[in-house]
């Protein structure tokens, strides 16, 4: 299989000095292309902080990431932006739709950063917008819909470039079940009709039941692995949330 | 922990706001204690002959000035609380007393306010004895200004912001009283409502301001002008504001909307981030926008007409003090004494030395349409001179001559100050001179308008044809006027105190170096108060630019930081921030420049005088003083937004 991430040996220290805080400690992880990965792990066991490194937002202390055979450490601030545009796509838990931008302009927002032209883009979100439902939404202002539609909104924008990965964190940690099965049931079929390969944090065993491969993290490190292979969901969450309660943190009251 | 050591520490954590706050209103006190220290220094007004000039000129501009400096101390002071309102909301939340969190606010208040009063009296005092060495250069003094304390400013300033911290202080006591708690955790909710483009409005908008525009270019001579000026002048003014802010609220709404139409250039992701952003800041920004091109608006007026006038000083001199001495004539003597003064002078040379005379004679102008003042001052007296004198001194002032009249015809001399000197209204129409035997009808055939006195107040001057005036001058005394003209005669001040000696008092001299001085000394206080309050406008406008901006990035930093996390580069994002703003600020300086050069242009019609360069002049340098607070604001903003 194709390895679309490779981060080798990733390592993160906070501080300076004599109030040294060590995030994350030679972590390696792998991502095949048409993965769903999640990230688990109680708070401050440096999933985010990796989310943020893999995902070029911060920068490692020392440590190597390759995505899409891209170093990325080496790189400077400018190609870095360029490099998130073309390949990475970004959801967020509290959405960050701007508030001015109709949902039809948030959506677009990345294909106008890669110059195309007005009347390609616009078919484009037709399409994807088709694909997540939200066709009816796309003139609203993000303060007039639902939260599930602007996270759906927000899914359509990390998507419409065709990015070899989607990051999301925690992108079901403000969404009520039911929009949060919707959403989860969107990245499936996004990941198996259309091939996205996608790296979800979450802390919540129920979100984290829908991927294929779950790393749990303690500590700065990563703790164990569990792949869910033929399991039903059902038996994939329990396995989870067994590995859960014996890391201690994440219990069956975040279901 | 009491109360103070809650202030100590809100200060601490909140040391930009607080620092913006302290800044704004120590400017405000600097301006003002700069102003009043001028108008009550010694020096100026000893130098000044005339000090009720003085005094009337300052006391009413610092009047404006303090009506200002409380409009934006109470601006300043509503940005800053409303910045604190989530503060506010969450001491009362956790169970402080609403009267504990209104007298924490009042003294947090009340230090600042103590604290930016003793720095802007410390700044304002250098400033004074910088300022006053630029007015009294520029009213034409050679005095060395000394350092001196100005008790009555101090205590004048001291007085008026005692009052105005107080009263600011007292509204932030009450705010907690005025708001409810859900309230005050809502003051910054993002998500306004978009402005629907209305036609209507936005043709009103367009209809208001031409309206205000053709009713200045119409001529000022028209009767609608002469007749009901005040009224004119208030619909004018009220026609251009209203005009304004619907030009910002709806007309600007309605062209983001077209713009919107042209989707290859509105989704560009630039002009998307920039137009969207505008459009959603509108109805907030309307009038602050309108705020703005008022305020530059009023700058540009007030010191373009000053700097005009400052400008046109010799020009102006020129035209009404025809000589560089004139005095009534009295001996040959002295006369002779005078050439040879001026004959040894090195710096000056004769041009030429005339004699000529006229005779007043009282007489009847009703029928004209317009009188000079001259006319009445001089008891309805006309000051008659023959077509033969005209024409000799016309030859020496290289004016056109003119060829005899009948004896029932006459040519006026109308030399107005104010106003139009297009004075043909008083064409064909007759005058009757009054004599003991019979009344003289003169038909007026022709006007002029330059002067042939240096008098200050001249008399109402009629050229009648060579026989009549031999005939009225049997009748009334002449006056015989001795005139001479000097080279280089702007700088002949030590000349002309030299022939004064020599003058007895008791006759009338009028000499161009005094009213050059004297001019030159009213119009430099004229150009340094206008000045002076353009430069509080543009720190003030500038101001309220940048809080607003510095507001309204540090609500949208997430909106940047996603951005960013899109693959927005920061150069990029600091572009996006430039160009949105490139539109805030130019927007308001357009509109108050072609407002200014409207009503520029009105007045330099009704006063006859080239405002052209000196307004070019002075739109340039102060564009150039705006754009630099564009680029201090982008600056600051990028660097909240980048850091």
């Amino acid at each position: 299989m194709e390895a679309i991430l490779k981060g080798n040996s990733i390592h993160k220290v906070f501080g300076a000095k004599n109030n040294i805080y060590t995030a994350l400690q030679h972590v390696d992880v792998t991502i095949n292309k048409g993965e769903f990965v999640g990230i688990m792990g109680p708070s401050g066991a440096g999933k985010t902080t990796l989310l943020n490194i893999l995902s070029t937002i911060d920068k490692p202390t020392s440590g190597s990431i390759v995505i899409g055979g891209e170093s990325v450490e080496s790189m400077k601030e400018k190609d870095l932006a360029k490099f998130r545009r073309k390949h990475l796509g970004f959801i967020f838990q509290d959405y960050n739709l701007l508030d001015s931008l109709t949902i039809q302009e948030n959506i677009l927002l990345p294909l106008s950063l890669a110059n195309w032209p007005a009347q390609k883009m616009e078919v484009k979100v037709r399409e994807i917008a088709n694909i997540l439902g939200i066709e009816a939404i796309l003139n609203s202002y993000p303060y007039q819909v639902s939260g599930g539609q602007k996270q759906r909104a927000a899914v359509a924008r990390a998507i419409i470039t065709n990015p070899s990965l989607v990051l999301a964190d925690e992108p079901t940690g403000a969404l009520d079940s039911k929009s949060s099965t919707d959403l989860l049931n969107t990245f499936n079929v996004l990941n198996k009709d259309y091939d996205s390969t996608i790296l979800m944090v979450t802390h919540d065993a129920f979100a984290a039941s829908y991927c294929d491969r779950v790393l749990f993290m303690k500590d700065g490190r990563l703790f164990t692995e569990i792949v869910r292979g033929d399991k039903d969901r059902k038996e994939f969450l329990n396995l989870l949330l067994n590995t859960l309660s014996t890391i201690g943190g994440g219990t069956h009251e975040h279901v | 922990m009491n109360m103070f050591n809650i202030v100590k520490k809100n200060i601490k954590h909140n040391f930009y706001q607080y620092f913006l706050y302290i800044a704004s209103m120590t400017l405000s006190i600097t301006i003002y204690f700069t102003f009043s220290s001028l108008q009550y220094n010694k020096q100026i007004s000893q130098a000044l002959t005339d000090t009720e000039k003085l005094e009337s000129a300052f006391g009413a501009s610092s009047i404006l000035l303090l009506l200002f400096v409380s409009i934006f101390i109470w601006y300043s002071n509503n940005f800053f609380v409303k910045r604190r309102k989530k503060d506010i909301g969450l001491y009362s939340l956790l169970g402080v007393e609403k009267k504990q969190i209104g007298r924490m606010l009042f003294y947090e208040n009340f230090i600042m306010g103590i604290i930016a009063l003793l720095i802007g009296l410390a700044i304002g005092e250098l400033f004074s004895v910088f300022f006053s060495m630029i007015l009294v250069k520029l009213m034409g003094f050679s005095i060395a200004i000394t350092f001196t304390i100005n008790s009555r400013a101090i205590i004048q300033t001291l007085l008026v912001f005692s009052v105005i911290i107080f009263l600011t202080s007292l509204q932030g006591y009450f705010i907690i009283y005025r708001f409810k708690l859900i309230e005050l955790f809502q003051a910054t909710k993002k998500g306004e409502k978009i402005n629907k483009p209305s036609l209507l409005l936005a043709l009103l908008a367009i209809a208001m301001i031409g309206g205000s525009y053709w009713l200045l270019q119409l001529s000022p001579e028209s009767n609608n002008w002469d007749q009901n000026f005040n009224r004119t002048i208030i619909i004018i003014i009220i026609s251009m504001l209203v005009g304004s802010f619907l030009l910002f609220h709806s007309l600007s709404a309605f062209i983001f909307v077209l713009l919107q139409k042209n989707k290859s250039f509105y989704f560009k992701w630039s002009n998307l981030l920039t137009f969207t952003q505008l459009t959603n800041r509108l109805k907030s920004n309307a009038f602050m926008f309108t705020i703005i091109s008022i305020l530059n608006a009023v700058t540009l007026i007030a010191f373009g007409f000053g700097y005009s006038i400052y400008y046109n000083t010799l020009d102006q001199v020129k035209s009404f003090v025809p000589y560089s001495y004139q005095y009534e004539s009295t001996s040959s003597e002295v006369d002779a004494k005078i050439r040879e003064i001026i004959a040894t002078d090195n710096d000056h040379s004769l041009i030429f030395e005339h004699d000529w005379e006229y005779t007043m004679v009282k007489g009847d102008a009703s029928e004209l349409k317009k009188v000079p003042g001259g006319y009445l001052y001089f008891d309805e007296s006309f000051a008659v001179i023959s077509n033969t004198t005209f024409n000799q001194l016309a030859d020496k002032l290289d004016l056109d001559t003119i060829a005899p009249f009948k004896e029932t015809e006459g040519l006026t001399i109308i030399n107005n100050f104010i106003g139009s000197q297009d004075q043909q209204s008083n064409l064909n129409k007759s005058i009757s001179l009054h004599s003991a035997t019979a009344d003289s009808k003169i038909k007026i055939v022709d006007n002029k308008s330059f002067s042939l006195l240096n008098d200050p107040v001249q008399p109402f001057l009629i050229v009648v044809n060579d026989k009549k005036y031999n005939q009225l001058r049997g009748e009334n005394t002449p006056t015989t006027v001795h005139a001479l003209k000097v080279t280089n005669e702007a700088k002949s001040s030590a000349l002309t105190k030299k022939i004064m000696k020599e003058l007895p008092s008791e006759v009338h001299f009028y000499s161009f170096s005094d009213s050059y001085q004297e001019a030159q000394s009213v119009y430099g206080l004229l150009i340094f108060i206008s000045g002076f309050l353009g430069l509080v406008f543009l720190a003030a406008s500038g101001s309220i630019i940048y809080f607003k901006m510095l507001t309204e990035v540090t609500d949208d930093k997430v909106r940047y930081t996603t951005l960013k996390k899109l693959g927005v580069q920061k150069i990029e994002v600091m572009r996006v921030i430039a160009k949105q703003y490139s539109v805030v600020f130019l927007l308001p300086l357009i509109v108050g420049i072609t407002h200014s050069c409207m009503i520029l242009t009105a007045i330099s019609n009704l006063m006859d005088i080239n405002f052209i360069i000196p307004v070019i002049i002075c739109i340039v340098s102060y564009t150039m003083l705006y754009l630099s607070y564009y680029v201090l604001t982008v600056i600051s903003c990028n660097k909240i937004v980048n850091a």
